[in-house]
């Protein structure tokens, strides 16, 4: 510790020497880890693991997605020659359940749900760090864990959330090579960042390249405003190249190794086998792009402006029971996280202007860039194609919430944050009954003026309360767990005409 | 005497042969074991494997044993879903050109674009058939196929397509894979060594990128020795 405090001042001495270095944005206080560190993400990997691994084999056939991917997995074991744009790394993790325990749903689906449950634990360690708050960790994980899209994700073989635990393990990573002084270990951490941003390139097509933008622009930031006394301009560029080169190296090992199956069990020819895949994967991403509305084109897409608002979830899986209940799967984030994300990003945004905070722009970079990575795509998108941005929206939301229990918020944001319950109380429980409660909010909230920290708190608590009841509310939807039709209807709180439709399209 | 009357006719025999043996059609021999379906036990047609692109409760295999003058039929259907769901049986074939046919009904097929139907093919990737879809009668589908050395290839009675899945019940009969002298005109014809050409190259070819790699990484690490 004595020897960091030690860097730590010649990293702030350098900056009063360095003229013309650009002043660093301040990164959280690091804690130290503790036995509530241990226990909170115990807890967490518990839940989410109960979670993720219940029922895991219903429903009994392919989900959505499954059919593609589960598919590709099941032609990996006949040895039999398959396309998917995407690089092999979801399909082989499911491969590899199948593989082990057999060609059953809770197979294809376990690698996911110990993928997606990780992800849960990452989130915390990542909040911890991020915000200098083991609450914000815990909020984190806790949003993480509770959040429909996510949860389905995980139990469900599809692609998306190995790639985005993948990235979130690599804003751990860069945080920590933020925060930390030795060379050695910064080093080490760089090794480890390449191996992360591997898997997560060889996990979904394009979409990582932000992470690897988001990773790459923050070590170039960190590297050339943290010189140490003495050091020139062209020391801190050999540093800057060094990192890039090592961690891109490694990345990009990793990507092909990822690919090394399909050698091996595929009979690929090497990497001339690999240009004919990516050829391909042009054709065909260029044949969707050029807006060939055949089977690409349904109802359940919707244009990336609608994810932040949620107005277009749709139905993965749907079955009437012989008693007439509806059992389904409905891909949806948690309404109140999600209007409650994107409260906390405007937030986030605010506080950029009065004091920007090395997180705090890595969160708005990594939401926005996730986001108009989208927007000039022309083909069909899913609201699934939100969970990265998503991620950085609990993210910023857990650091807000964490501030609001500390009473380091103003009025002003606790309000935004307030008033991202809004929609959800008044489509939730009716124009009147939502008025009353907000009503009773509002006013709860002004009579605690006067004591600035409770009135945060209660903002705090009213998010968190609001968002485990949306939970439970929606849970049946989650687990395909058989409702009545009048209950799976009165969860639809957008029924369309147009964009705002949350009851679209059930797959027959 | 008799023995050269022997002797000629057996000469006289081969030169017949020898005449008409061009002439009789070497399609006549059926490489697929079973194609007629006339055997099995059970649900289970002697020779032939049911695949599900993605195992489900509601995609189901049947055999139907031939009955009265009906011959043997193979069934697949999917309900509630979509599945690529598939008959399966491994031919040796030497080089050469083969008919690959047979026939084919569909009923409740999804035939909207992008939706494969019911359809005899080999299971290599990127080749398409001939397909029924929709409600459809009997119908005679099939292609020609070229083999350049000889090879195991698997025959399938398939419906749906991977990316192109499909639903509906597929009944197929009569599957053949005959050896012919080439493919009539006008007829599908695929080539068994494009298409298998698709994926392949030097397998080594990717050494070079990780060794170069490597040498980055290790560059990387020196230079990173201070940070």
């Amino acid at each position: 510790m004595g020897k960091a405090s030690a860097s730590d001042r010649r990293v702030t001495n350098a900056h009063k020497k360095e003229k013309f270095a650009p002043s660093p944005i301040p990164a959280e206080t690091v804690l130290p880890w503790s036995r509530n560190d241990t226990i909170a993400i115990t807890s967490l990997t518990i839940v989410a693991a109960a979670l993720r691994l219940w029922h895991l084999g219903y429903p009994p056939g392919p989900v959505f997605d499954e059919i593609n991917f589960v598919g590709d997995a099941g032609a990996y074991l006949r040895r039999e020659q398959f396309f998917t744009p995407h690089p092999p790394l979801t399909i082989q993790l499911i491969a590899l359940g199948m593989w082990l325990f057999g060609d059953r749903p809770w197979s294809w689906r376990l690698g996911n749900a110990l993928v997606g449950t990780a992800l849960v634990a990452i989130s915390y360690l990542l909040g911890r760090r991020s915000f200098g708050s083991r609450l914000a960790g815990a909020l984190a994980g806790a949003f993480v864990a509770l959040d429909g899209m996510f949860l389905i994700d995980s139990r469900t073989g599809v692609l998306d959330i190995v790639y985005v635990t993948m990235a979130a393990l690599s804003y751990l990573l860069v945080l920590r090579f933020v925060q930390i002084r030795d060379s050695a270990d910064r080093r080490r951490t760089l090794v480890f960042l390449g191996l992360a941003l591997g898997l997560c390139l060889g996990a979904k097509l394009m979409v990582p390249i932000i992470a690897v933008i988001l990773v790459s622009g923050s070590l170039i930031y960190t590297l050339e405003t943290e010189a140490g006394v003495g050091i020139k301009r062209r020391e801190r560029h050999r540093k800057v190249v060094g990192a890039l080169l090592l961690t891109g190296s490694i990345a990009a090992i990793v990507y092909f190794l990822v690919f090394v199956p399909n050698f091996i069990i595929l009979r690929w020819g090497g990497i001339e086998a690999w240009w004919r895949y990516v050829n391909a994967t042009r054709w065909f991403e260029s044949h969707m792009n050029a807006g060939e509305k055949t089977f690409w084109s349904d109802g359940r897409a919707s244009p990336w402006w609608n994810w932040p608002l949620m107005l277009h979830p749709f139905i993965y899986w749907q079955r009437t029971t012989p008693d007439r209940s509806l059992a389904t799967v409905w891909f949806a984030s948690n309404p109140i996280l999600c209007w409650s994300a994107l409260g906390a990003i405007a937030v986030t945004i605010l506080r950029l202007f009065r004091r920007p905070t090395f997180t705090n722009v890595f969160v708005v970079a990594g939401y926005i860039g996730f986001l108009a990575i989208y927007m000039p795509v022309s083909r069909t998108l899913y609201e699934y194609h939100y969970m990265p941005a998503l991620y950085f929206g609990y993210l910023a939301l857990a650091g807000i919430l964490a501030r609001c229990w500390r009473g380091e918020t103003t009025r002003f944001e606790q309000f935004i944050m307030l008033l991202a319950l809004v929609p959800a109380a008044e489509l939730g429980l009716g124009f009147i009954g939502g008025s009353i409660a907000l009503a009773s909010l509002f006013a709860a909230w002004s009579l605690s003026f006067r004591n600035r920290g409770l009135s945060a708190q209660l903002v705090c608590v009213s998010c968190a309360t609001a968002a485990f009841a949306a939970f439970i509310y929606f849970a049946p939807l989650y687990f395909a767990m058989p409702i009545s039709p009048a209950a799976f209807q009165s969860r639809m709180w957008m029924r369309g005409p147009g964009a705002a439709d949350w009851s679209c399209c059930p797959i027959k | 005497m008799s023995k050269i009357k022997l002797l000629l006719s057996a000469i006289a025999s081969w030169g017949i042969l020898a005449i008409i043996a061009p002439a009789i059609p070497l399609a006549s021999q059926n490489l697929l074991t079973n194609g007629d379906f006339a055997s099995g036990g059970g649900n289970s047609p002697a020779a032939w494997t049911p695949e599900s692109w993605v195992s489900s409760p509601d995609t189901r295999y049947r055999w139907i044993a031939p009955f009265d003058n009906n011959p043997g039929e193979l069934e697949i259907e999917t309900t509630n879903t979509v599945n690529d769901a598939r008959w399966v049986q491994t031919v040796r074939l030497d080089p050469g050109w083969y008919h690959i046919h047979a026939q084919a009904r569909s009923e409740n097929v999804g035939a909207g674009p992008g939706l494969a139907g019911a359809a005899i093919g080999i299971l290599e990737f990127g080749t398409r058939f001939d397909q029924v879809k929709g409600d459809s009668d009997w119908t005679e589908i099939g292609f020609y196929l070229n083999v350049a050395e000889p090879s195991d290839v698997r025959v399938v009675l398939r419906l749906g397509e991977p990316w192109q899945y499909n639903s509906g019940r597929a009944f197929f009969r009569d599957a053949v894979v005959e050896r012919v002298d080439g493919p009539a005109a006008g007829a599908q014809v695929w080539n068994l060594s494009e298409a298998r050409a698709l994926w392949s190259g030097n397998r080594l070819s990717i050494l070079p990128v990780f060794i170069a790699l490597s040498f980055a990484a290790a560059i990387g690490w020196r230079m990173c020795r201070t940070l």
